[in-house]
């Protein structure tokens, strides 16, 4: 009870304004800026860790357009498809490149499902045999 | 709850702020180079991005090339939205074009040089195109032909000679067509290229040969060594090295070279060298016995009138073996190859073949010989074998000197 006393009249004597010790100021002080140095250090964190995310996944839907790019000049079906791929769908076109019979121009999206593209590859592929 | 209370009243020490201090460092440090390693696999997956973005145009841009090979130097944008421009820079290296597609976007850039061949015509993928001058192909022993075959109009026969007679029941394996009295003529264009090898006037790099060197074909101009008399080459040369001697150059066994280029009036390749080259000769071309020649390995004599390529015993060529001159009226030279020997790729010959190992791929000449004990043959073939299943395929990359179709192919990546 008597530490209760105690405290309550500690704190009444802050609220009141009284002058606190120079040690306090330095505690004050120190906390405040480890606060703000851990809390500016979480969120650069949080932002890094969301823009990896980022750059990781376009990264796996680059590889994602390239292997399907691949798969074209391995296959020679030069044709437009759509596939699913999870969570994006993947749209080629193929078409001439300029005037040419031979060089065929192909332009692979990755095309999220609120229908913003997320990533592109474009290619040319020669093909004596494509006509 | 009592613990509690007493934990709360517990009064720090000034002592303890130091410790603070530490502490708070420590876990600044860390957390800071977490920071620092997410930034720094953030910037290296950002250039991973571009690099590999600057390889797909890179490989785009060689396929437009393959396409469209007339394409001179240029810089273009590949797909008309400005981040995807490629230079490309044209060439020969002896008898190949030499293509480098650079790709850039900022201050990255990504290049890439490529040798490339011709898919041959139908003529080439023959397995013998021999003039029309009236005698017929005739064949002795173990002479064995597979493929298509242009032949003179009195067709191909069996023959004894030295008591010897044909062996096979079937003359040959593929139809028969007619060839035209006229060889055709190589591509001038591409001998003009390789004519200056010849002249002493090329600028020079250095006045001693040195034991090894390496030159990028991403560099702007070959080295170039000119000897004045007979250059002996037993080093180590890879790359866009051009070595010519006026008189000779022998090539030892000793030596590795990797797709140099070497011209003379006369060169010897010695018994059992291994390597890449483009060998031009004017007047004579020797390769030893057990020499390997690898592919896109080019042997080449320009044609004076006793011009003579021999291919030595058990040797192996990959690539083009020719003997012959942009000069329709320049006089029929002379290849000989060896017993056992093989060529795997196209043969040209405007004058004589004597042909005594194996081709696998075309030939094309005027006349076969051959000499026994008994006499000397005009278009006999003794113990032969022509077989053009190896370039009879949709991949094949052959020379663009003879029997090549449009549509380029690329033979070799270089450095």
């Amino acid at each position: 009870m008597a530490e209760m006393m105690k405290r309550t009249k500690t704190l009444k004597h802050l609220l009141d304004g009284a002058p606190v010790s120079g040690s306090s100021i330095v505690e004050v002080i120190v906390a405040t800026l480890i606060f703000s140095i851990v809390f500016g250090i979480a969120m650069m964190i949080g932002i890094n860790l969301q823009v990896d995310r980022f750059s990781l996944r376009k990264t796996l839907y680059q590889e994602m357009l390239r292997k399907q790019y691949r798969e074209v000049i391995r296959s020679r079906k030069y044709e437009d498809l759509t596939t699913d791929a999870g969570a994006v769908k993947i749209i080629q076109h193929i078409k001439p490149y300029g005037d040419s019979k031979t060089l065929l121009w192909v332009n692979i999206e990755a095309v999220s499902a609120q229908g913003k593209v997320v990533s592109v590859f474009n290619g040319l592929i020669h093909d004596p045999k494509a006509n | 709850m009592i613990a509690f209370r007493r934990i709360l009243s517990i009064r720090a020490k000034g002592g303890i702020l130091s410790f603070v201090l530490g502490i708070s460092l420590v876990v600044i440090l860390i957390t800071g180079s977490l920071i620092l390693a997410a930034y720094y696999f953030r910037a290296l997956n950002s250039k991973i991005d571009v690099e590999q973005h600057l390889r797909d145009n890179v490989l785009s841009g060689i396929q437009l090339l393959l396409d469209n090979p007339s394409i001179d130097d240029t810089s273009l944008d590949l797909f008309g939205n400005g981040t995807d421009s490629v230079g490309i820079t044209t060439g020969y290296w002896g008898i190949y074009p030499i293509v480098t597609v650079t790709a850039r976007q900022g201050k990255h850039a990504e290049r890439t040089a490529v040798m490339l061949g011709a898919s041959v015509s139908p003529y080439g993928r023959s397995s013998v195109y021999l003039a029309d001058e009236n005698v017929p192909l005739q064949v002795v022993g173990t002479t064995y032909i597979v493929g298509d075959a242009y032949l003179p109009a009195a067709g191909i026969k069996s023959a004894i000679i030295n008591n010897k007679s044909y062996t096979s029941a079937k003359l040959m394996e593929g139809a028969q067509n007619r060839s035209e009295r006229t060889l055709p003529e190589l591509d001038a264009e591409i001998i003009a290229t390789i004519l200056p090898y010849f002249s002493s006037q090329m600028a020079v790099d250095e006045t001693q040969l040195p034991d090894s060197l390496t030159q990028s074909f991403y560099s702007d101009a070959p080295w170039v060594y000119d000897g004045a008399g007979e250059v002996v080459i037993d080093g180590t040369f890879k790359g866009r090295v051009l070595i010519t001697s006026q008189r000779k150059v022998v090539i030892t066994e000793q030596a590795r070279l990797d797709n140099v280029i070497v011209c003379a009036p006369e060169i010897v390749i010695a018994d059992r060298f291994k390597g890449r080259l483009q060998a031009f000769a004017r007047d004579t071309l020797v390769v030893g016995a057990t020499a390997e020649l690898l592919f896109p390995s080019v042997l080449g004599v320009l044609g004076s009138s006793n011009s003579y390529l021999y291919v030595g015993e058990a040797s192996v060529v990959e690539g083009v073996v020719f003997n012959g001159s942009t000069n329709a009226s320049a006089p029929a030279g002379v290849i000989k190859t060896g017993f056992k020997s093989s060529i795997y790729g196209q043969v040209y010959c405007k004058g004589l073949l004597e042909l005594n190992g194996a081709v696998s791929g075309n030939v094309t000449c005027r006349k076969f010989t051959t000499e026994s004990l008994t006499g000397y043959f005009e278009n006999y073939l003794v113990d032969a074998s022509i077989d053009n299943r190896f370039i009879n395929t949709d991949s094949y990359a052959g020379s663009l000197l003879w029997f090549a179709d449009k549509n380029r192919r690329i033979l070799q990546w270089l450095k």
